[in-house]
C-alpha cells in the first residue's frame, strides 16, 4: 500500500469502517510511513479538538428567547397548518 | 444537487432511512412528535428544548451569521411544526431537523450571495486540501497553549475557511456527530460523496490548525495576545 491508496482509506480507517483484510495492510503502511504517521496523529487531533471546543454555542437566553418566539408562531396555527410568515420577516414587522 | 429555491414538500418528506430504527426500540422522540401531532404544545416545546442548540449550530456553521442562524433555527422548528404530518418516524426526528436546517441554511446564503451559487456541489472539483502537503508534528494536548477565547477564535477562523460543502459535511459527521449514512441522508448526497467531501474537509482543518499548534508555534500564542 502507498500513501495515495492509503488516504482513500482514512476516511474509513477513522470511522472504523475499514475491511479487515485492509486494516493490515493500512496498519503496516503507518509503520513504515513517517508522514501519514503524522497525518494520522493530527488529522485525529483536529476532529478531537472540534469535538471538544465546539466554537459556537447557543447562550441560555437566546435559547428561551428564540423557543417563546416559536412557541407564539406555533400557536398561530396547527400541525399540518400552513402560516408563511418567516422568522426573518416577522421580524421586519416587529 | 442543484441549489434549493424553497423548502418544497418533496424535501420535508422522509427519505428512505438509511438505519431503519428498530422496532423492538422506538426512538422516545417518536411519543413527543406523536403528542405534538395530537395538539400537546408542551411536548413540541421540549422537541425545540432537545434539538435548538444543534439546529443553531447547524445553521451558524454554514451561514457564518449569527443573526442568520436564529432567524433559520426559528423557520426550521416552525416549518417542522407545520408538516408535522408528513414526518412518519422513519429516519431521526433529529436528522429530519437537520435536513430542513441545512436547506434553510443554504437558501440564506444563496440570497446574500447573489453573484453565485451555493450548493452542496460548490467547490467539489477542487484539489485544494486533497493531499497532505504539511507534515509537522504537533505538540501534545497542543490547543492548551491558548486561551479559551484565543481558541474559540481560531477553530471558526478555521472552519470559516473552508468551502460551504465540505464544512457542512465536517459540521454534520464531526460535530453534531450524525452518522456517514444520516449525513448523506440530510444532505441528499450520496455515501461515497459525503466521505470524499468529509475527508477534504478534515484534510483541510488538519493543515489549517497545524499553523497554530505545531512544534514550535508557541510565538504564534503570544503574537496573538500582542496583537490585541
Amino acid at each position: 500500500m502507498n500513501c495515495t491508496e492509503f488516504l482513500a482509506k482514512l476516511t474509513d480507517y477513522f470511522d472504523g469502517q475499514i475491511d479487515p483484510n485492509l486494516l493490515a495492510e493500512v496498519k503496516q503502511h503507518l509503520c513504515s510511513c513517517h508522514h501519514c504517521e503524522v497525518v494520522v496523529d493530527t488529522t485525529r487531533k483536529t476532529i478531537d479538538i472540534y469535538r471538544g471546543h465546539e466554537p459556537y454555542d447557543l447562550p441560555e437566553d437566546v435559547s428561551t428567547r428564540l423557543r417563546s418566539a416559536i412557541m407564539a408562531r406555533c400557536k398561530s396555527c396547527e400541525p399540518g397548518k400552513p402560516e408563511a410568515v418567516s422568522a426573518s420577516k416577522a421580524r421586519k414587522k416587529s | 444537487m442543484a441549489a434549493p429555491t424553497s423548502i418544497a414538500d418533496d424535501l420535508l418528506a422522509e427519505p428512505q432511512p438509511a438505519e431503519a430504527a428498530s422496532p423492538d426500540a422506538p426512538h422516545p422522540d417518536l411519543a413527543l412528535v406523536a403528542r405534538a401531532k395530537a395538539g400537546d404544545s408542551a411536548a413540541f416545546e421540549q422537541l425545540i428544548k432537545q434539538y435548538d442548540r444543534q439546529i443553531f449550530r447547524t445553521a451558524l456553521h454554514i451561514t457564518q451569521n449569527r443573526e442568520d442562524a436564529e432567524d433559520i433555527t426559528q423557520d426550521v422548528f416552525f416549518k417542522a411544526f407545520q408538516k408535522l404530518d408528513q414526518f412518519q418516524g422513519n429516519s431521526k426526528f433529529s436528522t429530519w431537523l437537520v435536513r430542513i436546517a441545512v436547506n434553510e441554511s443554504l437558501m440564506r446564503l444563496r440570497k446574500r450571495k447573489t453573484q453565485r451559487t451555493v450548493s452542496m456541489d460548490q467547490d467539489v472539483e477542487t484539489e485544494e486540501g486533497a493531499i497532505p502537503r504539511d507534515f509537522a508534528e504537533w505538540r501534545p494536548n497542543p490547543e492548551q497553549n491558548y486561551s479559551q477565547a484565543e481558541l474559540a477564535e481560531i477553530l471558526r477562523k478555521t472552519i470559516a475557511g473552508l468551502p460551504p460543502g465540505f464544512r457542512t459535511v465536517f459540521t454534520l459527521r464531526d460535530i453534531e456527530n450524525l452518522s456517514t449514512e444520516e449525513t448523506a441522508e440530510a444532505l441528499g448526497l450520496s455515501v461515497p460523496a459525503v466521505k470524499s467531501r468529509l475527508l477534504r474537509a478534515r484534510l483541510q482543518l488538519r493543515e489549517r490548525l497545524s499553523r497554530y499548534f505545531r512544534k514550535g508555534s508557541e510565538g504564534i500564542a503570544e503574537a496573538m495576545r500582542q496583537n490585541k
